[in-house]
């Protein structure tokens, strides 16, 4: 009896103390409970249901006949297909750039601040505006690039950079110009962090520029390296809006990325009368896209385990 | 100490409150808008709901998603706002971009403004919820007499009730630039779809140096660019509806291969106009009326004013014909759909000073022959025809208007009850893209789109959410809806 007592008022104890904690947590968890935890439930319970929204009837439960149509669905499989074409072609060219403009622009020389922040600016451009400038850039009729080729007597024909041949590369070319300054800031904050006096050693014992770079900064910026490969590979797998804004995924889904699909099943984009929302088979696609990134990042890690080793 | 948590404590449920209030929208909205309204009656409120104490003003709400006739019902609107003695304060929006989303929200919401343009797929989403008011339960006798020729049982009127009131009407035609004809040496319009590619290419070959091609559609949205072109022709050629056979109950898309076979000519490099697979339908216009396109197609009521008053282009340079079929060949009618409609959110607080707005403002006379005139729609009241003087191009090119090769068409099963009819795999749009991009066989690809239709079809039925459609005798010379 005692022992009860004396628990209870421990934990009375207790809750008083962190009342004042617990009173701050509750913001942010109603607003986690309502704006991410709720939506993932309410995504896993309509992979089981056929449903059109609201207005459309009771929703029908279907079983896993939507999961089964996901790994039936060939133009989903294409999607995912592109999808790593596209994250592994912006970090392919991402972060060697990234790096060597951090590289560049963190010595003390005039000029560099400004360049920095020049070179950051895409980065709080909306995505919108950005693949709004890229479609007057490389749109084919007029387009600025293709004014430039033909003047200079590059191109004989205007070349269609958002055609089915080149539609990708001019996406990973958009994507690469509006993240490559936050990464290079990234980079020069790993830069900053690594001793002088390791260089200095290594110049001490002959290293040339070139060496020290591989030899001594690379693998001192293995840490920071893998934080931002992992965001280049995740931001890769969820790009959406660039995708929209310049080719809805087309031409006939030449750049269909696997978000941009599931996304479709639940805002149609076309202006079509006959497109309706599938909330049920969007549901799935989007729950077996992120089973899909949830490997990719598992896989990454298991991989950069190294990168930490190095340091 | 103790005052230190005391206050801290406040803070944190002054958070939560705050939280709380941004999640629970309508009931902060509605209180927000109310106290607006009371502090200025005149302020453009953006709730449904705003009703008026005495002396307030009543704010009616209409939405629109059409941009071509928006100065146009704004200025009728400034005008209701400035004239009418019924304190009533009208306040017109644009959405023309998504609209049936935003239909969406604000049913779920419980915002829907009180009048709205009426659009077939949140027309046919709410119909059967009640969303909608029955028209006839506010018109008098003039009204109906006024506007009998344009009630189609089966269309606007259901089941005895009339929901919306068409007063203009739209089809598609081949646009062509005359003076890009004539300098190709191209004497008429094309009247199949062969000559159609032949002249494509032509023009493509001789001008394309100038930058000026045969042909271009906006196929960045394969639905978009195909539903005012390929569907449209299609219809007249085959007598289907969008694949679909009134008579047999079901869907045959393999008579579309021919046709499909010579949009991959008309859309291959050597006739078509570049990046038409990014084109979006304004950047199109604009490229039309800067004279780089020789022929497109579209709706008939919108062209004329869009190189009106968006990207000016003189009359004379342009005109229409009807969209080119293969061979020339003509077994059915194409659709001709109503425009100009609006209808009434049933569940308004303000029904009836919505009707009174709507038959005050959009059945007006002078408005409807200034609308005519000012070449935003094609009329197709008798009583508007006869009185207005529409702009020249209505005047002088005859394919603008409504003809015999034009009529209502049934829906067919994937219109009917689109969200009750799951077709796996791509759709009819995304499969004919496939075909004239060269990624697909056309027969292979017609057969296995036809045997998709067809199955989404029979299950909608045996699941109850769709129903048999077959029109015993239906004729596509002269169809009719029910």
């Amino acid at each position: 009896m005692k022992e009860t007592i004396s628990r209870n008022l421990r934990i009375k104890k207790t809750l008083k103390h962190n009342l004042q904690t617990y009173s701050f947590l509750l913001p942010n968890l109603i607003l986690f409970t309502a704006c991410s935890l709720y939506p993932v439930v309410w995504t896993l319970k309509y992979v089981f249901y056929q449903y059109g929204g609201y207005g459309t009837g009771k929703p029908i439960f279907v079983g896993i006949a939507n999961l089964a149509r996901v790994f039936r669905d060939k133009v989903y499989w294409e999607s995912v297909l592109h999808t790593f074409t596209y994250g592994f072609g912006k970090v392919l060219i991402i972060i060697p750039l990234a790096f060597f403009l951090a590289f560049l622009l963190n010595q003390q020389k005039r000029g560099n601040g400004v360049t920095q922040s020049i070179m950051f600016l895409p980065t709080i451009m909306s995505s919108a505006v950005m693949g709004l400038v890229f479609y007057l850039l490389f749109n084919a009729y007029n387009g600025e690039v293709n004014k430039y080729l033909l003047e200079s007597g590059i191109i004989s024909r205007p070349v269609n950079w958002l055609g089915k041949d080149h539609a990708m590369k001019t996406l990973i070319l958009t994507a690469v110009w509006g993240g490559v300054g936050n990464y290079m800031v990234y980079f020069i904050a790993g830069i900053q962090q690594i001793s002088e006096d390791a260089i200095e050693s290594a110049r001490i014992d002959g290293a040339g520029k070139l060496q020290t770079i591989w030899y001594i900064i690379v693998p001192m910026l293995g840490p920071i390296l893998k934080i931002i490969m992992m965001l280049a590979i995740t931001s890769a797998f969820n790009d959406i809006t660039n995708v929209m804004v310049l080719t809805e995924g087309g031409p006939n889904n030449a750049t269909m990325v696997m978000s941009l699909y599931g996304y479709r099943y639940f805002f149609p984009i076309s202006a079509a009368e006959a497109t309706v929302p599938q909330y049920g088979y969007g549901a799935a696609v989007s729950v077996v896209s992120a089973a899909i990134a949830g490997v990719v990042t598992v896989i990454y890690l298991k991989v950069s385990k190294k990168l930490d080793d190095i340091y | 100490m103790r005052l230190r948590r005391i206050g801290a404590i406040t803070l944190a449920a002054l958070m939560t409150a705050g939280t709380l209030a941004g999640c629970s929208g309508k009931t902060a909205t509605t209180e927000t808008t109310n106290a607006q309204t009371t502090a200025a009656a005149e302020t453009t409120a953006a709730s449904s709901d705003t009703k008026a104490a005495s002396g307030e003003k009543t704010v009616i709400n209409i939405w629109s998603k059409d941009r071509h006739d928006a100065s146009y019902v704004q200025e009728k609107v400034d005008q209701y706002n400035k004239t009418n003695t019924d304190n009533i304060q009208v306040n017109y929006q644009l959405y023309t971009d998504n609209y049936v989303q935003a239909i969406d929200m604000a049913v779920q919401s419980g915002e829907l403004p009180d009048i709205m343009v009426q659009q077939d797929q949140m027309f046919d989403k709410y119909v059967n919820e009640g969303q909608w008011a029955n028209l006839y339960d506010f018109m008098d006798e003039d009204m109906k007499a006024y506007f009998k020729d344009v009630i189609f049982p089966g269309y606007n009127e259901l089941d005895e009730k009339l929901y919306f009131i068409p007063t203009t009407g739209t089809t598609c035609r081949l646009f062509y630039n005359k003076e890009i004809f004539a300098r190709a040496g191209i004497a008429e319009p094309p009247k199949t779809l062969e000559e159609m590619v032949a002249d494509s290419k032509l023009i493509t070959s001789k001008l394309s140096g100038e930058g000026i091609y045969g042909f271009a559609e906006n196929m960045k949205s394969a639905s978009s660019g195909l539903q005012r072109s390929l569907m449209v022709g299609l219809q007249r050629e085959t007598g289907l509806v969008n694949g679909y056979d009134f008579v047999k109950g079901e869907y045959d898309f393999t008579p579309w291969a021919e046709s499909l076979k010579l949009w991959k000519e008309l859309l291959s490099e050597d006739s078509a106009f570049p990046g038409c697979e990014s084109l979006d339908i304004d950047p199109l216009r604009t490229q039309f009326a800067a004279g780089k396109i020789g022929m497109y197609m579209s709706y008939s009521h919108a062209e004329p004013g869009v190189y009106q008053n968006q990207f000016p282009m003189d009359s004379d340079k342009w005109d229409c014909v009807p969209i080119p079929t293969v061979g020339g060949k003509t077994n059915g009618k194409q659709y001709f759909s109503g425009t100009g409609g609006y209808v009434i959110n049933a569940k308004s607080p303000n029904l009836e000073k919505a009707f009174k707005v709507y038959k005050d403002i959009f059945t007006n006379e002078d408005y409807l022959v200034g609308y005519y005139e000012g070449g935003y729609g094609v009329s197709i009241l008798p009583s508007v025809i006869s009185k207005a003087k529409p702009s020249v191009d209505f005047q002088n090119k005859k394919w603008l208007l409504i003809s015999d090769i034009d009529a209502l068409l049934p829906k067919p099963p994937h219109s009917a009850f689109a969200s009750g009819m799951v077709v796996e795999g791509e759709d009819m749009y995304k499969t004919c893209e496939s075909i004239y991009y060269g990624d697909a066989d056309p027969d292979a690809a017609l057969k296995d789109l036809t045997d998709r239709y067809n199955k989404a079809y029979q299950d909608a039925i045996k699941n109850n959410t769709g129903y048999e459609i077959k029109i015993p005798g239906y004729d596509p010379q002269n169809p009719k809806l029910q």
